[in-house]
């Protein structure tokens, strides 16, 4: 009788040495079932940056397309009121030394003007009183207090009396070429009815008798001179004025700009429920501090301190929920939506030890803002408030343990859509031409991103530093 | 190729890397496979979800331990949780008997590597998953009833029960085979 042994030991060696090979076709189903899950992987990630990209190059050009057509538009209008302003200042330049009464005329034509009675008249003579009126006020004031103080006659309904014949010729030239000829008889005697507001026949009569006179008195043509000049100076002096104020004579400075960011983010749940399951409120969580980026444009509001922008940004959120309750199953946590096989996650379960709950969710956002310069030197200094939706990209919830990692699914208590508003103190420093740093401190206010209404609303601040080029 | 090198390219998904890896281990892994199912094809299907959870988390593994004992657990595990999804109806023995099931050493002499297999492979579910657990992978009977959900006396009583029918079937196959009915 041989020695006995425990039958256990003895299938266990005799096993031990056994070698079976599985059959060829498990490698073929293998490789197939890994390439299957890699495709699963591939195509979110090309579908999201494929949407990201177009966005950005539509945004990037609609913004190149508004820039160049509002400084061709800025161009053009420059041009076209360059144009305007010395053809009519040219014209006028010889209408007044070709004809005095001019002056004269333009006065009456200005208060008919103002008060209403233009209704006949054409645009082309509208738009050449008003450019006139722009940028020759004074002239017609200073035309009244012309007409005022000579003592010529004029009439424009019977026949000239005048004492000289031709400069009433031409009074009723210079009437025909302004004057439309469908000005009616109604209009023409309001016209005239202005006419005895504004002016006395008398005064117009002096006026004429003064312009007779001009050549034989000489005496009245030097003081008409010194008049004359001193008007010019009072002219320039005006103009200069005007121009100054007039912005399309400053430099062009172009509004938009763009930047690129980074941004540092932390987050907190201040009412401490978890976002995992419930049972975890309270639980130690640790927040991770994310490294994200974002794109912007900026357009700022000319001659204000306002500046508008636009932009697209990629956070993430991470966050570790250390468990301190081992009685709560795992494999069936509240806010979790399991997407791992539950035969993995069993697996795992079993021989894990000191698990943790490791919780990632990323967005993208589409900010909208709004920025205010307090003090705008080299430093700028601001307010600014913005709004923005957000969409989210990535959600997943991960196991970590002993034995390594498994992603077990996503949670169903973030919404996919949501809106933030925020309130930042930013700082503008210029670095170089048209380089810029900024640096952003902001608090935002999520609203209501979880569908669980246990859970308390998160507030996030946000460090954004980010390089601004105006172009 | 040395595993460390193989294994970075596993971890970056390269197919020829992961079927080297697979090459080297299938062999040993499918052992292991076949003696917690109950055939053949049930083997193969747990390998082939093994091998997945594998590749699948590779990146994950940090490099601590035997890698071979980190495949191991994998394929442990998945026959567990298939044995699990299959078992619905458990039968709850809870005598603990803890006497030894004794043969003669040469008993399994003359008897192939295949029928002891089998005679592993035939043994009820819970009996089959306590018996590999505790005699060929050294799993403790606490471990064994924390991983199949049942008390400590039950897995001992299991594995008790596993031992004496092995031993009954076994020395029936002897007999036969004495007899000269061996693999007919």
């Amino acid at each position: 009788m041989g020695t006995k042994k425990e039958i256990g030991s003895v299938i266990k060696n005799q096993l031990d040495s056994l070698n079976v090979t599985p059959s060829e076709q498990l490698w073929d189903r293998l490789e197939e079932s890994l390439q299957e899950k890699k495709k699963r992987r591939i195509l979110p990630f090309w579908f999201w940056y494929g949407t990201v990209g177009t966005l950005l190059i539509g945004i990037l050009l609609g913004g190149s397309f508004y820039h160049f057509s509002s400084i061709y538009n800025s161009r053009q209008e420059v041009t076209s009121k360059e144009t305007n302003v010395e053809s009519s200042i040219s014209e006028k330049q010889t209408l007044e030394n070709e004809d005095p009464d001019y002056l004269l005329k333009e006065t009456t034509d200005n208060s008919l003007n103002s008060s209403n009675h233009l209704s006949g008249v054409s645009d082309s003579y509208n738009h050449a009183v008003a450019v006139v009126m722009d940028h020759d006020a004074n002239t017609n004031t200073e035309a009244a207090s012309y007409s005022q103080n000579n003592s010529n006659s004029y009439s424009r309904s019977s026949a000239p009396i005048a004492t000289n014949s031709s400069i009433a010729m031409s009074i009723h030239e210079d009437q025909n070429e302004y004057n439309q000829p469908n000005l009616g008889d109604e209009d023409s005697s309001v016209i005239k009815e202005d006419l005895n507001t504004k002016r006395s026949f008398s005064d117009i009569e002096n006026a004429l008798i003064l312009k007779n006179t001009t050549n034989t008195d000489a005496a009245v043509e030097d003081s008409l001179s010194v008049n004359q000049k001193e008007k010019q100076k009072k002219k320039r002096k005006r103009n200069k004025k005007e121009r100054k104020k007039d912005t399309i004579t400053k430099p062009y400075v172009s509004p938009w700009s763009v930047s690129v960011s980074g941004i540092v983010n932390s987050y907190d749940n201040f009412g401490k429920s978890s976002l995992i399951d419930n049972r975890l409120d309270g639980n130690q969580v640790d927040r991770d501090y994310n490294l994200n980026y974002g794109i912007a444009l900026h357009h700022s509001i000319q001659d204000t301190k306002y500046t508008l922008r636009v932009g697209v940004n990629y956070i993430k959120y991470g966050q570790t929920t250390q468990l301190e309750n081992s009685a709560i199953n795992l494999e069936r946590l509240q806010y979790v939506s399991y997407k791992a096989n539950p035969i993995d996650v069993s697996d795992y379960l079993s021989t894990a030890t000191d698990i943790d709950i490791f919780q990632e969710f990323t967005y993208i956002e589409f900010p909208f803002q709004l920025r205010y310069s307090l003090y705008k030197e080299k430093l700028d200094l601001g307010l600014m408030v913005g709004v923005q939706s957000r969409v989210l990209l990535e959600d997943s919830i991960t196991f970590k343990s002993n034995v390594g990692d498994l992603e077990v699914g996503e949670s169903n208590t973030l919404f996919d859509f949501g809106v933030s508003a925020h309130l930042s103190l930013p700082a503008r420093f210029k670095l170089y031409k048209k380089f810029y740093f900024n640096v952003e401190p902001s608090i935002y206010y999520h609203v209501k991103p979880y569908e669980a209404d246990n859970i308390s609303t998160p507030s996030e601040f946000r460090l954004t530093t980010s390089l601004e080029y105006k172009f | 190729m040395k595993l460390n090198e193989l294994l970075k390219l596993c971890k970056k998904d390269d197919i020829r890397a992961q079927k080297e890896l697979y090459n080297i281990y299938k062999d040993r892994l499918f052992v292991l496979s076949l003696k917690y199912s109950r055939n053949r094809e049930e083997a193969e299907d747990n390998l082939h979800d093994s091998f997945m959870v594998i590749f699948t988390t590779i990146k994950k593994y940090k490099g601590k331990g035997s890698f071979e004992g980190w495949m191991k657990r994998i394929v442990i595990n998945k026959a567990i949780t298939s044995f699990k999804k299959q078992s619905k109806f458990n039968v709850l023995i809870n005598e603990e008997i803890t006497e030894d099931v004794m043969v003669e050493e040469t008993t399994l002499d003359q008897t192939s590597l295949q029928v002891i297999l089998n005679a592993v492979q035939n043994l009820p579910d819970r009996y089959r998953m306590v018996f590999n657990l505790y005699q060929m992978d050294n799993y403790t009977h606490k471990e064994i009833s924390e991983m199949l959900d049942i008390t400590i006396g039950t897995s001992k009583s299991n594995l008790h029960r596993a031992k004496v029918i092995l031993k009954e079937n076994l020395q029936k196959l002897n007999v036969n085979s004495k007899n000269g009915s061996y693999g007919n």
